[in-house]
């Protein structure tokens, strides 16, 4: 089969599972408290995982300069979303300040 | 997210659930997938998919950050196993938001609670919560909501694939950054303690470590883990009582 169709399939049941089988077999019920715990910090650590080494990695090694417009992008993509909390004016302010950005240089 | 969902009294499902009603307080979450999605479209010519296939994946998997991930995995090269790890790693906290939309919805039949399962997503949970909460669940608000936002998705990631042919070179409209930016603000909404300020730059410490460690492949997964695990830990020695997301 296709491997963009099978990952694409795989990708649909595995975010479909955890969709679903609360709305099916967890109606009232609670977790234990350790997993939900441990579910609820989720989100929080894997977007900083992966900004982390969206903002901090390239090809491989840190990259700590005055070239990783990345980074530099990432303050006032930073100062709007701490200021306004709107996702979708910190994703304009980002992409706003990257193109900025570029073209100063 | 939007001033709608931010200031109770003005909310207009105070007034009444109505479809109309859902697919208008749907409108700034369409506003801010825009972007987003377009992104998506954009990358996913890049990387080689086709419109078929583009359409394809926002229709079945619709979970946009992790989307725009698999795309990111694809091109550097990585195993579809991987890249499906990743995904499920990325969309279990769908488990939680989906918990807790289900005592809600005792009296719906299967296939009602099936179809608000399949599209929990993290803005149409955020303003289906808040409505759940202050009035009785109406099924006409709930999946007119999700109508809106998820044809908005779908249509935007098209949009976005179709106009890269346009936009040779993205850069320039620094919409490559539309990732990075769309985690730092759901990053920003998400830490709501000290705690979480520690699990968020623990894991990215430890995803850039693991990272430069040579371990690309689990740069992801075995940070937010041992992130997530440290949060729990710090949660129940603090003894501090998480609100409920």
């Amino acid at each position: 089969m296709d491997r963009i169709l099978t990952l694409t399939l795989l990708m649909a049941l595995v975010t479909a599972l955890p969709r679903l089988l609360p709305m099916w077999f967890l109606p009232g019920r609670r977790l234990p408290s350790a997993l939900s715990a441990w579910l609820r910090f989720i989100p929080v650590a894997v977007i900083a995982a992966i900004l982390g080494t969206q903002l901090f990695v390239k090809e491989g090694d840190l990259f700590l300069s005055r070239s990783n417009l990345y980074l530099w992008a990432a303050f006032p993509t930073f100062a709007v979303g701490v200021w306004k909390r709107n996702l979708a004016l910190t994703v304009v302010t980002g992409i706003g300040s990257l193109a900025l950005i570029r073209h100063l240089i | 997210m939007d001033a709608t969902h931010r200031d109770p009294s003005r909310n207009p499902l105070r007034a009444r659930m109505s479809a109309s009603a859902g697919a208008l307080a749907a409108v700034p979450i369409v506003l801010g997938y825009f972007p987003y999605a377009f992104a998506f479209g954009i990358l996913a010519r890049q990387v080689g998919l086709t419109l078929e296939q583009t359409l394809f994946m926002s229709l079945i998997v619709y979970a946009g950050s992790s989307q725009i991930l698999a795309l990111g995995m694809l091109q550097a090269g990585q195993a579809i196993a991987s890249i499906v790890a990743a995904t499920f790693l990325f969309n279990l906290r769908f488990f939680l938001m989906s918990a807790s939309l289900a005592p809600h919805i005792p009296e719906w039949s299967f296939w009602k609670r099936t179809l608000l399962g399949s599209q929990v997503a993290d803005e149409s949970f955020a303003l289906l919560s808040s409505a759940f909460a202050r009035e009785k669940p109406m099924a006409r608000y709930a999946f007119a909501v999700y109508g809106t936002t998820y044809l908005a998705w779908s249509l935007f990631s098209v949009l976005g694939f179709l106009a890269s042919g346009f936009v040779p070179d993205v850069r320039a409209w620094g919409l490559d950054y539309a990732l990075p930016a769309v985690f730092v603000g759901l990053l920003i909404c998400l830490i709501q303690d000290r705690i979480g300020m520690v699990v968020a730059l623990f894991s990215a410490v430890a995803a850039v470590a693991v990272h430069l460690g040579g371990f690309q492949q689990s740069s992801l997964m075995v940070p937010a883990m041992l992130g997530a695990l440290l949060g729990a830990s710090l949660e129940s020695w603090t003894g501090s009582s998480p609100s409920p997301s």
